[in-house]
């Protein structure tokens, strides 16, 4: 048996967790091919989201914050400590050498991404290999030219 | 499958759709919230209600719990061994091969009833549809809308282009 899609839906954000739980036998209902995406549920459900999330890579749950405004309020709200520990969980289980936590005032996203992926100027964006450095002290991987151009002597 | 130490002693569970099933203490204990409710509780002819779980998802985990009676009950030190294998075996594989609907509700039962090797692998299995899925491929697999205006998807764009041909 294959994994089914049911009718598109749409992820409703105002919908609290107590409706999505299986709390009634009017939940019998989503066995009805018009169901709502079982996905909208699931994310309804921090706890269960960031188990998913355990299992993915740091750029699986890049690409999973670009699909809804649901997800990317999960996963793009440094504030949230839901947030925070996704990114964690994934930096510590898949990438080998950042074990160290980020420096103060860096979010968890921000620095897997300009750790390990994002090897471009913060600022001009040039992209030339080996162009761009990181200054932990700024928090921020930049070129010479905008280094120079943004610091005082 | 029975266990010797249950001396085929049974507990009964009501749906919240009203469906008793009559199950081996063994096979309801691999819940931890069945597990401490039976040892509180003692033993009783009263049913358990479960008024979270309907009769369908419900005959599921049961089956789940009936072919796992044996497995040894996971402590919390096996958090980071579980986290790191990603491995399903082929009967769990098997067995989550439903439609979604059902996968995710047998997700949403395994958390509340507390069956965490049944949570891990639902999660897994969920994790394995996202994985090397572009954004839109998630969509389509999970039949989830695109709510991001123009203006903001060109946003989100230019701040991942980095991640575009990854």
């Amino acid at each position: 048996m294959s994994l089914t899609m049911t009718n598109p839906a749409i992820i409703l954000p105002t919908k609290s967790i107590g409706t999505l739980l299986p709390t009634s036998p009017s939940n019998n209902q989503q066995k009805s091919p018009s169901s709502s995406s079982t996905m909208s549920f699931v994310t309804s459900s921090p706890e269960i989201f960031s188990k998913i999330c355990e299992y993915l890579t740091p750029i699986d749950i890049f690409k999973l914050s670009r699909v809804c405004k649901q997800y990317r309020n999960f996963l793009c709200t440094p504030s949230s400590t839901t947030y925070q520990n996704i990114w964690r969980t994934s930096r510590m289980k898949f990438l080998t050498y950042p074990q160290l936590p980020p420096p103060q005032g860096m979010d968890e996203k921000n620095y897997i991404k300009i750790l390990i992926y994002d090897k471009s100027c913060e600022f001009c964006g040039n992209s030339d290999p080996g162009s761009s450095r990181l200054y932990w002290e700024f928090r921020v991987r930049c070129c010479d030219k905008c280094l120079l151009k943004r610091t005082k002597t | 499958m029975t266990s010797e130490s249950s001396e085929g002693k049974k507990v009964t569970l009501k749906s919240c759709d009203d469906v008793e099933f009559k199950v081996e203490i063994p096979v309801a204990s691999r819940s931890i919230l069945l597990k401490n409710m039976i040892e509180d509780v003692g033993e009783t002819d009263q049913s358990i209600p479960l008024p979270n779980v309907n009769e369908k998802v419900l005959k599921k985990v049961l089956e789940w719990c009936q072919h796992h009676v044996n497995d040894p009950q996971p402590t919390n030190d096996d958090d980071d061994s579980r986290r790191r294998n990603t491995e399903i075996d082929d009967w769990d594989q098997r067995f989550l091969n439903v439609e979604q609907d059902m996968l995710f509700e047998i997700i949403l039962a395994a958390n509340y009833l507390d069956i965490k090797p049944l949570l891990d692998i639902g999660c897994k299995t969920v994790a394995n549809m996202i994985k090397g899925k572009s954004p839109e491929e998630i969509r389509n697999t999970f039949n989830i809308v695109n709510d991001f205006t123009p203006e903001e998807e060109e946003q989100i764009r230019k701040e991942n282009e980095w991640a575009e041909d990854r």
